[in-house]
């Protein structure tokens, strides 16, 4: 088993806490990870990506070139940059709540997830990013939701104990299919 | 003296000032007992040759980069003693970065600096001490404010950082000097000891070669004109000796 | 640090192999992207009676560094290129010098200030010195957090067996990547080395050394250089390592170090699947160059594809390397955006090598 990710948004989004959580769920699996991660120049409001490579297997290149088997699409200003980096084939979610109509991309499967909307009425807004990989888990199950409630645990550690819960409650809510809206 | 090679001929030229400061470092390792744990970093340029006298365990850095090597070996070994012997090319000029950081950090090395104005081993060239209107290969129509800066008062520089334990400008013009010389030698080396912090001796030195003077002449160049501009004095002292 | 399987930066992967090893002194300042190495040792160094110094610049850096080795202690300095361009003085000096210690040039693109992203570009400075003077340092080009910890016991030996530097690259875009690895390998090895032969610790029962790395006659430069000359044949018999894939009967080979060496590997092996007959060479020290694999070449190899992210430095010694014997061609590509390393592009100039 091997998965190449993509999880692209706008800083502060938690992108880049979305890509790590899902290399920490696949060492709970014992499985292997590699992540990587772009920023843009700026300190404040540019965009983040990561990217994740997962497997049972040593990974071999860790690179993602238009081949990723998910891309997660967080923020209307990097659809167009990201979108390709889906391989064809593959599944492209995209958080509806701020990507307001769906991108343009042949050969892909879309998931529309009203993350931000969804994370909004759980109290907090901040764990869309959550809320949008529970989704996954339960619409891919790239990795076990288990895992991920798991491996929060150890990614926020003692300092950020106080975050668990909420973040715990999103990714179960995503998970549930959330505000069961259509998909 | 064990630390000294008194019967070795030096490379200095004649009347130059670095015998003079070898023999006081060399005094004060030997009444301090230092010599078993000493370790002297030297410059390039005619400081460089300190060590071929002195039966002490010595570093060559590169140009400018004694400080921060001795700064490293500090670090190593914390309980040796170590001191730097620079030129004010050495020291003021291509290593004065190094210099101030240490001074700062109160990196507990010590620091002496022997200013004789100009670049002596590469043919007297003009060093950031040369004195206004002073001429020498590069600036064979006088150093000149305008174009060169003033001479660069390294001692006061430091005056104002906290790191400095001990901070004084000092001359090897006369007798008499040179006796004042080797007590705030021994004040700076006592810093280091007493891990007061960074200390630092500027020792004002005559450079006859460089200098186009006859030995004599140079040694009173030295007590009147170049003391009128960077006069010997105390600037700091958290040792509490006398000097 | 308990357990010896971690998630972790590449960057930091290189900071804890050090610690477990036994190095306890970094010197560093800061510069993208290598910042995360002397942050890591910030925070970590004291656990074990470290220190980590930041210093004013990488000429304080490298000669704080100079001055620790001299001592008799195992330090290491880390950067990226224009803090690398800024040490290269007290490299040549440490090698003159014959002081150990251990590097780490976290490459990014240049000349200049350049971008702050991964490239391999100092292959040239890395491997020929970008000091003045005849000199060779050990070089070596981990592809994986991994092999940052296998490698890092083989460093420190080779920089007391030889009493050198060594030294490390690794390109900017693997320098951040994060990933799993087992530490098991980084064992304490530095208290194992006696430099009490040649350390300057102060003259006390021996009489006094001093270091000297300039001439009192003209025969001393000569000498010095001799030396050094010696040390580098002897790296060169002894101290070759690469990686090799499926070389018995290809046609055509892909070379490539680091992180690319990762991405080629994967291609050919890929191929390889398709039946063509398609080998690999990822060199892991780049000084000493791996010419024993180039010269062990069978005869059916006629073309090797280097890929680099540079515009063709290592591909020099390939060429020198297999001296005519089969043609040599380069693919090279530095910046822009991820993949830094186009692993299509590398897919296209197979297929035209070999048709299918």
């Amino acid at each position: 088993m091997k998965k190449k990710l993509v999880f692209a948004g706008s800083g502060g989004q938690g992108v880049i806490s979305m890509a790590t959580l899902t290399c920490l769920a696949a060492i709970e699996c014992k499985w292997n990870a590699v992540m990587s991660q772009t920023y843009g120049i700026e300190q404040r409001g540019g965009t983040a990506v990561g990217f994740v490579v997962i497997s049972d297997e040593e990974i071999g290149s860790p690179m993602i070139e238009e081949d990723a088997d998910i891309c997660c699409l967080m923020h209307p200003m990097i659809v167009d940059a990201h979108i390709k980096d889906a391989a064809s084939g593959g599944i492209v979610l995209y958080n509806s709540s701020l990507v307001k109509s769906e991108p343009v991309r042949e050969s892909v499967e879309f998931l529309s997830v009203p993350a931000t909307d969804a994370a909004q009425e759980l109290g907090e807004r901040r764990a869309a990013n959550m809320f949008a990989l529970g989704r996954l888990s339960a619409e891919t199950g790239f990795v076990p939701i288990e895992a991920l409630c798991s491996a929060l645990e150890k990614m926020l550690g003692e300092k950020k104990k106080h975050l668990v819960e909420i973040n715990q409650k999103a990714l179960r809510a995503g998970y549930a299919g959330g505000c069961n809206e259509e998909k | 003296m064990k630390t000294f090679r008194e019967e070795k001929n030096f490379s200095w030229c004649p009347g130059c000032g670095h015998g003079i400061v070898a023999r006081l470092c060399a005094e004060l390792i030997e009444e301090n007992n230092l010599r078993d744990r000493t370790c002297c970093v030297v410059g390039i340029g005619c400081g460089g040759f300190h060590h071929h006298y002195m039966e002490i365990d010595a570093l060559e850095a590169a140009h400018g980069r004694s400080i921060p090597v001795a700064t490293g070996y500090k670090l190593g070994l914390p309980d040796n003693f170590v001191y730097t012997l620079q030129g004010d090319g050495d020291c003021a000029s291509i290593g004065l970065a190094e210099l101030m950081h240490a001074a700062n950090r109160g990196t507990p090395i010590t620091v002496i600096m022997v200013n004789n104005g100009v670049f002596g081993m590469t043919g007297g060239q003009m060093s950031p001490e040369t004195l206004i209107s002073q001429k020498t290969p590069t600036c064979p129509f006088g150093r000149d404010a305008k174009l060169h800066g003033n001479p660069l008062k390294v001692s006061e520089m430091m005056q104002e950082m906290d790191g400095v334990a001990y901070l004084a400008r000092l001359s090897v013009a006369t007798p008499t000097l040179v006796r004042k010389a080797k007590k705030g030698l021994a004040q700076a080396f006592k810093a280091q000891e007493e891990k007061l912090g960074f200390s630092f001796v500027e020792i004002l030195s005559p450079c006859p070669t460089g200098w186009n003077m006859k030995v004599v002449d140079s040694y009173q160049r030295l007590a009147k004109e170049v003391a009128e501009i960077l006069p010997v004095k105390e600037f700091i002292n958290k040792v509490g000796g006398e000097s | 640090m308990e357990s010896n399987t971690l998630f972790m930066k590449n960057s930091e992967i290189f900071a804890e192999a050090m610690i477990r090893c036994g190095i306890r002194y970094h010197f560093a300042y800061p510069i993208t992207p290598a910042t995360d190495v002397m942050k890591y040792t910030a925070a970590h160094f004291h656990k074990v009676g470290g220190r980590m110094f930041q210093a004013e610049s990488e000429l304080a850096v490298i000669n704080c560094l100079t001055g620790l080795a001299a001592t008799g202690q195992l330090g290491c300095a880390s950067t990226s290129g224009p803090g690398f361009d800024l040490m290269q003085e007290g490299i040549g000096f440490m090698t003159a010098a014959e002081l150990p210690c251990i590097l780490l040039d976290n490459m990014r693109v240049g000349p200049g200030d350049g971008d702050i992203i991964g490239s391999q570009q100092d292959y040239f400075m890395a491997t020929r010195g970008g000091s003045h003077g005849d000199y060779y340092i050990p070089v070596y080009a981990p592809a994986s957090g991994q092999e940052i910890v296998d490698l890092m016991p083989v460093a420190i030996d080779r920089a007391f067996t030889y009493r050198t530097p060594v030294l490390f690259v690794m390109d900017g875009v693997m320098a951040q990547m994060i990933e799993t690895v087992d530490f098991t390998p980084a064992k304490e090895t530095v208290s194992s080395y006696d430099t009490g032969e040649w350390s300057y610790t102060g003259a006390k029962d021996r009489g006094k050394r001093a270091l000297i790395t300039g001439s009192y006659a003209h025969s001393d430069g000569e000498q010095m250089v001799k030396k050094l000359m010696a040390k580098a044949e002897a790296m060169t018999a002894k101290e070759q390592l690469w990686e090799e894939y499926e070389l018995e009967d290809a046609e055509v080979v892909v070379c490539a170090f680091g992180l690319p060496g990762r991405v080629c590997r994967e291609i050919v092996q890929e191929r390889r699947k398709q039946g063509e007959k398609i080998g690999f060479i990822r060199p892991i020290t780049l000084f000493p160059f791996p010419e024993k694999v180039f010269a062990g070449l069978p005869g059916s190899v006629r073309e090797i594809l280097v890929v680099e992210m540079n515009y063709g430095q290592m591909v020099q010694d390939v060429r020198l390397a297999v001296n005519g014997r089969c043609n040599v061609s380069h693919y090279g590509h530095v910046g822009g955006d991820q993949p830094m390393i186009k692993a299509r592009e590398v897919r296209n100039r197979l297929a035209a090598l070999v048709p299918a």
